[in-house]
């Protein structure tokens, strides 16, 4: 799941990019709102972590100006404010979640895991499409109920497969989900991790749709 | 009827009354006494003209009997007991008095020599003014008494018939004067009730500044007072500028040491890890709480701030069903009539929001907000349907740092900022059972500053 960190103190970026990146996200960094504007990919962002006090645009501002641009992406802002008249105005504005720093990496990547999850119309803390289960928190899947073992590169997979289950993903989506710098990757690797996770979840599982990409059945 | 000595206006009011009341009493005795006098000198003017005629007209026949050559010219001298007597005598004849002399007699002891003398005399009906003189008819040796008396009660009737229409007429002018004075005060003190009611509206928040035009005496100090008001809110406003600076600055910083903490104790050294952690979170928590109070606009108990709670309350319940999505939570706001609150706009959202916050946190499926009024207090109900608080816990949680679940989100300073803030805008915050079964948040803030009334 690819996340957008736009977040101005590098050290701060740096860390956090390093926490999500355990958790299994995909993670890239803006250091300013304007260069998270640009994204030209933005549809493909499972969330973003949005920092307030940014230099130039505004991280309120950011959020009014994605809306209106018509996307509908989850937002979590993680900011040093913690006062109520803020949280309130960023939320009503199209913010998501309020996190204050700082905050520990669990919760973040609760957060974060529950946003996607619910962007995605799942309302439980598990998410689950046909025959396979997953909790996103505990990293824990079960196939049929019986719990499975995936590699990291087949979980974000299956994760990505699991939020857009009955959606055709394009390889060059998924690409995007499963590595930074996706640009630079052979899109013969996905053909290589969905013949892995076929072998763990059931070959039913995953459809090919010639010259579209791969479905994951409800 | 009690008046009040501190009102500037009882003042002014009882003032004049008691001068003009004294003005005119004085007047009135001035005006009695010189009637009096006046009044007195016309009898005895009238009694010396009478016994110059009564002299005049007294003869002694071939007798030796004193007689008159006619009546005296007043006719108030013939009707019985009219109050106006004369009398004549000599030694050895008979004495001739007038008609009106029927009862009594005159003294005739004023009749000492042949110039005019008076003295108050008990006279045959009462007091008398009596004249007295010694005449010397030609051809006789024997001297001859006149007297002549008025009644001194005819005296004070004029004099009654005088004063009596000066009092009243002095206690009209009195009470005219008074109604003068009393309007003259009304309107001149109408500024200074003006400047009371706004000096009212801008307490009770209706206005945030003084508004209106007043006379060159008050004009100053409606302008000065209106540069404290600006400078209390731009003071408040800089403080908010500086609490936001000071929590970013700090909060980054400590982001990166706990995170620094959390690696330290990933790498196996958990308990220096664990020091640095709660170092980390103690000094996060005195960030919250100081910066929240920094920001709090009631510490300087700015006045002329009028804040609706439900336009407050609205767009926080809007947000908190965003936060709080995955809970799915009915966050319900009941329609009840607003009341606008004398609070600063963000100091009664941090107040509202912690507790609907805190509410929804807890709440199994249901967060309900109502409020009430009465004269005094506005009332907000924050009630979940959670678990709810032990009563003996209903205190505690308001204390610093106290948490009611560590495994909940927050720093547990929520409750305490909410107090505080309540406590600095002279109002409390309480807990109690909830109708809904958890707990109920209940919110007091007074309709206006208690202690400016």
């Amino acid at each position: 799941m690819r996340i957008l960190i736009v977040e101005d103190e590098p050290e701060l970026a740096r860390r956090v990019n390093a926490r999500l990146s355990a958790a299994g996200f995909i993670v890239e960094n803006a250091h300013d709102a304007e260069t998270a504007l640009e994204i030209a990919d933005s549809d493909k962002l499972g969330a973003i972590v949005l920092d307030l006090g940014l230099p130039g645009i505004s991280g309120l501002e950011f959020i009014v100006k994605w809306r209106q641009a018509g996307r509908d992406t989850p937002i979590l802002v993680l900011s040093a404010r913690n006062n109520w008249e803020e949280k309130v105005n960023v939320l009503n504005a199209g913010a998501d979640d309020y996190v204050v720093k700082p905050v520990r990496s669990e919760e973040l990547v609760a957060r974060l895991n529950a946003l996607v999850r619910r962007a995605a119309g799942q309302t439980k803390n598990r998410i689950s499409a046909g025959c396979v289960e997953m909790d996103p928190a505990a990293r824990i899947v079960w196939l049929n109920g019986e719990r499975i073992d995936l590699t990291q590169m087949e979980y974000r997979l299956l994760h990505l497969f699991i939020l857009r289950a009955g959606h055709i993903l394009a390889q060059s989506e998924i690409l995007d989900h499963l590595y930074p710098m996706a640009d630079e990757r052979d899109l013969n690797t996905i053909e290589v991790h969905i013949g892995r996770l076929r072998r763990k979840v059931g070959k039913d599982a995953i459809t090919t749709v010639r010259g579209l990409g791969y479905r994951f059945e409800r | 009827m009690t008046i009040d000595t501190r009102s500037l206006r009882s003042r002014f009011v009882l003032g004049t009354v008691v001068l003009i009341l004294l003005g005119l009493l004085l007047t009135g005795i001035m005006v009695s006494s010189l009637m009096r006098a006046y009044i007195t000198q016309g009898f005895h003017d009238e009694m010396q003209v009478h016994i110059e005629e009564l002299a005049a007209l007294t003869i002694v026949d071939s007798n030796g009997q004193p007689r008159l050559l006619r009546r005296l010219s007043d006719p108030r001298f013939i009707p019985p007991n009219s109050g106006f007597y004369w009398k004549v005598e000599r030694d050895g004849y008979e004495t001739i008095r007038s008609p009106s002399l029927v009862t009594g007699d005159l003294s005739g002891k004023m009749a000492i020599n042949d110039v005019p003398r008076w003295s108050e005399t008990d006279g045959p009906t009462g007091k008398a003014m009596e004249y007295g003189m010694v005449i010397h008819p030609t051809r006789t040796k024997t001297p001859v008494k006149i007297s002549i008396a008025t009644d001194l009660i005819l005296l004070e009737e004029v004099l009654s018939d005088f004063n009596w229409p000066l009092f009243y007429a002095l206690l009209g002018f009195a009470i005219a004067m008074s109604l003068l004075g009393i309007a003259q005060i009304t309107y001149s003190l109408k500024p200074l009730e003006r400047l009371k009611l706004a000096i009212a509206d801008v307490r009770t928040g209706k206005e945030s500044r003084m508004a209106g035009s007043y006379p060159s005496e008050i004009s100053p100090l409606v302008s000065d007072l209106n540069h404290v008001l600006d400078a209390n809110v731009e003071m408040v406003r800089s403080a908010r500028v500086q609490a936001a600076n000071l929590a970013h600055g700090l909060r980054t910083p400590l982001a990166i040491m706990m995170d620094e903490a959390q690696q330290i104790a990933e790498r196996g050294e958990k308990e220096s890890a664990e020091v640095l952690l709660n170092g980390c979170e103690q000094m996060l928590r005195y960030v919250e709480y100081y910066t929240a109070r920094a920001r709090t606009a009631a510490l300087a108990r700015i006045p002329g701030q009028s804040t609706s709670l439900r336009k407050t309350v609205e767009p926080i319940v809007t947000a908190m069903r965003r936060l709080h999505k995955g809970k799915e939570i009915a966050i319900c706001l009941g329609d009840f009539p607003d009341i606008l609150l004398p609070c600063d706009s963000v100091d009664l959202e941090e107040m509202t929001s912690n507790l609907i916050d805190n509410a929804c946190k807890w709440a199994s499926s249901r967060v309900m907000i109502s409020w009430e009024e009465d004269r005094q207090w506005a009332l907000l109900y924050v009630d979940d349907d959670g678990p709810g608080l032990p009563p003996e816990e209903y205190i505690s949680v308001f204390e610093i740092g106290e948490r009611l679940d560590a495994a909940k989100p927050g720093s547990g300073l929520g409750l305490p900022i909410v107090k505080d803030l309540a406590t600095l805008y002279q109002g409390r915050v309480t807990l109690s059972k909830s109708p809904l079964g958890g707990l109920r948040a209940e919110l007091a803030i007074p309709k206006a500053y208690l202690s400016a009334e």
